[in-house]
């Protein structure tokens, strides 16, 4: 009997930290799968950020690095820099890549580096206790925005990807979503192409994960799922971006 | 004389191992003692290992920071694994029985007793932290029991006075089981 399918290699077989109903497991399962069938566990390098998914190199069989909050993308282009052979990925939340780390962010893609970001966006800072981000939804509330976002005090949702593709060196952005298992299945495709950019040598690639966090949106895992499909993508459109 | 004693407090995210931490701290200032109280949070937002550190001291304490601690007081099974060499070799550990299973015996002192299953008894499972506060101040002696009251009360939110009453009768068990009835 033919074996089809099975827990992925560059997943290790443990239990997760995370919330009940957050994404950050589902997006580390499907990077896992990408790299077993690439076949690319041995040249790959991730760089975990600073966020719920600081430890995720708990949870990966793979070469990880620790970088400062936000500065993943420079750690990432010193690295592909000195070892062009190796696959680079970060892996970063939206505070960690459009808030303290929107400037490494924006030169990393501007100078075209042939690395591939999966950026987790949940429109909160998880670990820190749910507070207002970047990509926050207008009028939702969180522990710095008790009333809801304001335009007129917080000013509108980061669209960090939709920025980053006026840059004429970024080559792929696209958005997806965990919220379905179709949705899921597009995710694991975007990262697949974000992936096979950098091996094949095309440059800059970022996929926008759309990640429920139950615990801060005051929801429970199946009603986060449902905002994200009912609200979420009303602000942030999935599909291909560049 | 100079004292100075430590104590790591370890358990489960939710067992109140922060509150049990700055009730000891909180008590040991009303009487006069220098105190630090150093939490340390993982990156987990819901369950892990949460831990405390406190320092009680007739002199003042130059970091809050415990590399070897005096009194182990340890409220779930995996804090054991991680900190039982976090105890000095002479020092105490007072364990929840109730969800942590001694197995080797070191030459440290050893307290245990269902700090969980008194609480159940109770009426709230949340004050199982006093009970293990009843029984360390009981043990050391370094603290008097009136101050501990005093320093619920104090700490209690003014939506939850109600609250001292449970918090009061876990910290007398405590108290109980050491001294005897």
């Amino acid at each position: 009997m033919e074996k089809i399918f099975s827990h992925p290699k560059s997943l290790r077989k443990v239990s997760t930290h995370y919330c009940p109903g957050c994404g950050h497991g589902i997006a580390h399962r499907l990077i896992a799968e990408v790299i077993d069938e690439l076949e690319i566990r041995e040249r790959i390098i991730a760089v975990a950020p600073v966020g719920c998914a600081v430890l995720a190199y708990d949870y990966w069989d793979f070469d990880c690095t620790e970088a400062a909050h936000g500065r993943a993308l420079s750690v990432a282009t010193g690295m592909k820099r000195i070892r062009p052979e190796n696959i680079i990925f970060t892996y970063q939340g939206d505070g960690d890549l459009a808030a303290i780390g929107t400037n490494e962010t924006i030169h990393t893609a501007n100078r075209g580096e042939n690395l591939t970001v999966i950026f987790i966006n949940n429109a909160v800072y998880g670990m820190t206790g749910g507070q207002m981000a970047p990509t926050t939804l207008l009028g939702q509330k969180t522990a710095t925005t008790p009333a809801g976002r304001k335009v007129a005090s917080e000013g509108y949702p980061l669209k960090i990807s939709e920025l980053l593709a006026q840059l004429p060196a970024v080559k792929f952005i696209e958005r997806t979503s965990l919220h379905s298992p179709q949705e899921v299945i597009k995710t694991k495709r975007a990262i697949k192409e974000a992936f096979e950019n950098q091996i094949n040598q095309i440059g800059f690639s970022m996929v926008e994960v759309l990640s429920p966090c139950p615990t801060y949106w005051n929801l429970s895992p199946k009603q986060a799922l449902d905002w994200i499909r009912d609200v979420m993508v009303k602000e942030f459109p999935l599909g291909r971006i560049k | 004389m100079i004292m100075v004693e430590k104590v790591i407090i370890a358990g489960a995210g939710g067992q109140g191992i922060m509150v049990l931490g700055r009730v000891l701290a909180e008590a040991a200032m009303r009487e006069n003692k220098f105190v630090t109280w150093l939490p340390a949070y993982g990156a987990e937002v819901r369950g892990g290992t949460a831990y405390c550190m406190v320092i009680i001291s007739t002199q003042e304490i130059g970091s809050p920071f415990i590399d070897k601690a005096d009194t182990l007081i340890i409220m779930n099974q995996p804090s054991l694994g991680k900190f039982k060499n976090r105890l000095s070799k002479k020092g105490l550990l007072i364990a929840n029985s109730s969800l942590v299973k001694i197995t080797a015996q070191t030459k440290s002192g050893l307290l245990k007793q269902p700090f969980t299953d008194i609480a159940v008894d109770l009426g709230n499972i949340k004050v199982a932290n006093m009970v293990a506060v009843g029984c360390y101040v009981a043990s050391k002696k370094n603290i008097h029991p009136e101050t501990v009251v005093k320093a619920i009360t104090d700490m209690a939110p003014k939506d939850k006075l109600a609250l001292v009453k449970i918090n009061k009768q876990a910290l007398l068990k405590g108290i109980e089981l050491v001294r005897g009835k």
